[in-house]
Parts: C-alpha cells; structure tokens; sequence
C-alpha cells in the first residue's frame, strides 16, 4: 500500500496545474493507491471555493485523502475555514508560508492552528522557505501545540545548501509531533536525512510524499528506494505511517 | 557513457567518502566517470586536505577522471600559487568556489580575481548556487560578466527557488554552463536545453549529497534526443575540463 501524503488539485495562480484524472493516472503509473490531496493556490485567491470543489472531489473518488488549503493570518474567518472544511470532510489542512506570507511560529497564526488541533485536523506544512518556516521554527510551532499533528514537508530543506538538515532531526527527536514529509529533500545520498530519521529516531515519522505535479512521483519514490534503511522501514515510509495518523 | 560533472570526495564533516567508497555509489547509479571535488577549503584548517585530494585522483584515473581544486580565496596569493601549482604540476582541471562555506558572494572581488586566474590557466569554475543569499544566479552573472574568458559551471542551476535566474544568466552569458545536480525540481534539465541549448548543460549529481540513481532521473524526465542526451551526459564536461575520454 503506498500512499502520497501531498499531492495538489486545480490550478495555482503560479503556474502548476493538475486535475483529478490527471493525478489519477500518475498515481496508476506509479502504483500509488492513494493520495492527500489539496489545492492550489488559486488565480483569483478564493481558498473557500477552492477548498469545497476539492472537498467534493474527495468525497467522490476514494483513493483521495482531501485536505483544505488555508490562510492561516485571517483570524476569526480562519477559524471559521478549518470547521466548514472539517463540515465537508475534509481531514486536514495545508499551509504555505510563501504563498500566503506569515511566518509558520508566529502569534498572528496561532488561533488558526489551534483551531486545527481542536479539529483534529493535522496541519502540512510547507517547510524551509528561510525566514517563514526554518526547520526550527516549524518545531517552535508544533512543540508550542502538542496537540496538532504537524507534517514537515521537504523535510524542511526547501533548499541547496543543507545548513536545516541537522535542525530538523533536532525538531523530529524533540517534538513528537512532527512528522517529515520526503517529497524534494535535496540530500538523498550517503547518510541521508531520511536514513538518519528512520535510523536513529524512528521508522515510523517519516511519510512519503510526491508534490505533485510540481514533483515528480517517480524520482520521490527513487529518494525511498535508495535510502540505506531496513525493508519494513521503507515499507512504512510509504503508506503505514500516514495511515496511522490519519486514522485510516 | 556518464560522467558526473559534481561529485565530493573526502573524509570530513564526518563523511568517509573515499574514492572506493564513490566508485561503489557510481556503480550502483551506472556512473562511468565522475569530476571530484574536496569538501574543504584549501588552505584552511586541514594541511592534510590538498595531498589527500590529489592521491584521490590518482587513484582511480579510469573512474575518477579530473578534480576540481576548492579554494578559499581569503588566503589571497598563497591560495593563488597552491592553484597556480596544482593545474601545473599536479593536473588539476578545475576549481570549485563554495559561497557558503568561504563566506563570499561570486560578484565579490576577491571571488573574480580567482575566477579570472582559472580561466588564464585554461580550466574551468565550479560555483556552488542556490538559495543562500550569497549564492545568487544573478550574483555569478555578474562574476561571469567580469571573466569574459573563464567558463563558469553553476552548480545546482539556482537551487529550489532561483532556476528562473540561472536561465537568464546562461542566457546572456555564454560562459556559463547549468548543473541541475540536486535540484529538487523534474523539469529544470529540460528547461535548460531549451533556454541555452544541450551544449551549455552538464549532468551532475552532488555525490555523496545527493544519489545518482535520483539525479538520472532528472535526465530520463527531460525528454532529450540522444545527441542532446550525449552532450549533457559526458561530452560537455569531457571538453571544458579536457578529459582524455574526450580526445579519443
């Protein structure tokens, strides 16, 4: 069973773009059975519509895990965005700190990530953009609500240089909460991060993850296929591990 | 034939990434050849760092074809007569600038005076970018404007956020190559072909950073016909670091 723990739908206001027929196919190409899914950041900025046409597409097809998109800086009215998508099933929410310009630990966001643990929802966030969601500052933000399951996705390393690498196994050590998510993590080779995660702190907070369409699902799975950890690791990297925290 | 036009050899940082230890990972990702470059700065805090490097390319010379010299410019002449000395006496092809780890942007003076000496001495720059501040695409445009005569390889093609950049550098500078080596990104191998041409793109991986098995699919997902494939793969590299596979 290999599940995606991030992929996207619709049409983002920066280009990338995939439907749900498209996601599926990739998914059959690559025996992925199922998917997170969320949307994209759409052209005309409407989250609520975005969020409800995917809630729609999750409740019809199966194989999609939906997860609302949401802009964690409004407040009250981001309160009110994780119950309506709660109300229309859907099982967590995704964050971009880029997109949406907030810094991940800050206290202007804070009432919307509560809002979330109180949901039950568990929260992607997109980690290693400098300044808005450093490795460090993601686990600032999830030691902060122990009850709000946090999934750092790149492993945090939205970046070339490796200077998060040690941070984040920092974060996942300290704050039992974070979860790293694999898709893009740059350092994949000799004594990686994911080997060191599953190696020295446990096989099971590692989940495996496409971003597609923005990456590709054949390369992510490569980065699981050629880490240097046991069989059952792997195995549970992808799909077991999600399946826990979501309930499955 | 595959040669890796960035790959790391040595024992540092805690790495044991000796030549034996490369070669297996090249075997394992169907590398015939690979250009290496240290992990430390020379001169700097290991006077052991410059003879280990120079028996690593002597010991394997059919796998580990040609070395890049990584050298830290705040030594000034004595780190200019350690360069001038290795392409001379001991056959170095190259040198490799990390921004990150010398604490210098490629635009700053003291980085150009060394990139205009590799170029008098007919071998190539490997400069590090990506999403350091001091490791700018536009930053090495304006390091490439100012050495007319030094070809300048950018490794990882910008990084996460800066391929965009490193398009548009390549493009009005001739003198620049693109080494998508760890870029997390699928369509950047593509996107490069066909901003600057086969003939300007090099095919690394960052070893042990990052695994072959990985960084090929990057190429497999480009799209290329075999004589753009043949030029990205090895005969690029071949010619600018003047290999002997090249000559034949």
């Amino acid at each position: 069973m290999i599940i995606d723990a991030n992929a996207n739908l619709g049409e983002s206001l920066y280009g990338p773009r995939q439907t749900v027929d498209e996601l599926l196919r990739r998914m059959d190409a690559h025996g992925i059975d199922r998917a997170v899914a969320s949307p994209l950041t759409p052209p005309d900025l409407d989250l609520r519509r975005a969020n409800a046409a995917l809630a729609k597409a999750a409740a019809a097809e199966d194989r999609l895990l939906g997860f609302g998109r949401l802009d964690p800086r409004l407040g009250a009215r981001s309160v009110t965005e994780v119950r309506a998508c709660r109300g229309d099933g859907l099982r967590g929410m995704k964050v971009d700190p880029f997109e949406q310009a907030f810094q991940i630990n800050s206290d202007l966001v804070m009432e919307a990530f509560v809002a979330c643990a109180e949901a039950g929802m568990p929260v992607l966030v997109v980690a290693g953009f400098p300044m808005a969601s450093s490795p460090i500052q993601v686990g600032d933000l999830a030691a902060r609500l122990p009850s709000l399951t946090v999934i750092m996705l790149h492993g945090g390393q939205l970046a070339m240089h490796g200077l998060g690498i040690m941070d984040c196994l920092n974060v996942v050590r300290a704050v039992p909460n974070v979860y790293v998510e694999t898709s893009g993590i740059p350092e994949t080779g000799t004594e990686s991060l994911i080997e060191h995660i599953v190696l020295d702190v446990s096989p099971e907070r590692v989940v495996f993850g496409t971003n597609a369409p923005i990456n590709d699902p054949g390369m992510e799975l490569e980065r699981i296929r050629v880490a240097q950890v046991p069989e059952d690791g792997k195995r549970r990297i992808l799909g077991p591990n999600l399946a826990r925290i979501l309930g499955l | 034939m595959i040669i890796d036009a960035h790959a790391h050899c040595d024992v540092r940082f805690g790495w044991v990434h000796t030549p034996e230890v490369l070669i297996r990972i090249m075997d394992e990702g169907g590398i015939d050849q690979a250009c290496i470059t240290g992990l430390a700065d020379i001169p700097g805090d290991d006077e052991t760092s410059y003879p280990r490097f120079v028996e690593a390319l002597r010991a394997h010379p059919d796998r580990i074809a040609a070395g890049y010299l990584r050298i830290n410019p705040w030594y000034g002449e004595r780190a200019r007569e350690l360069f001038r000395r290795a392409v001379k006496e001991d056959g170095m092809r190259g040198m490799k600038l990390h921004p990150t780890t010398i604490i210098l942007p490629p635009n700053a003076p003291a980085v150009i005076d060394f990139v205009r000496l590799a170029g008098e001495l007919g071998v190539p720059v490997l400069i590090h970018s990506g999403d350091e501040p001091n490791a700018l695409p536009l930053q090495i445009g304006e390091c490439a404007a100012a050495c007319p005569d030094t070809n300048i390889i950018m490794g990882h093609m910008g990084g996460v956020f800066f391929a965009e950049d490193a398009l548009r550098v390549a493009d009005r500078r001739p003198n620049v190559y693109l080494d998508p080596s760890g870029n997390p990104r699928p369509d950047v191998v593509r996107k490069a072909v066909a901003a600057v041409g086969a003939e300007r793109v090099v095919f690394g991986t960052d070893m042990p950073a990052m695994h072959p098995r990985v960084e090929l699919k990057k190429i497999q997902l480009a799209g290329l016909d075999r004589a753009q494939e043949e030029l990205v793969c090895w005969r690029n590299i071949a010619r600018l670091m003047d290999l002997p596979v090249g000559r034949r």
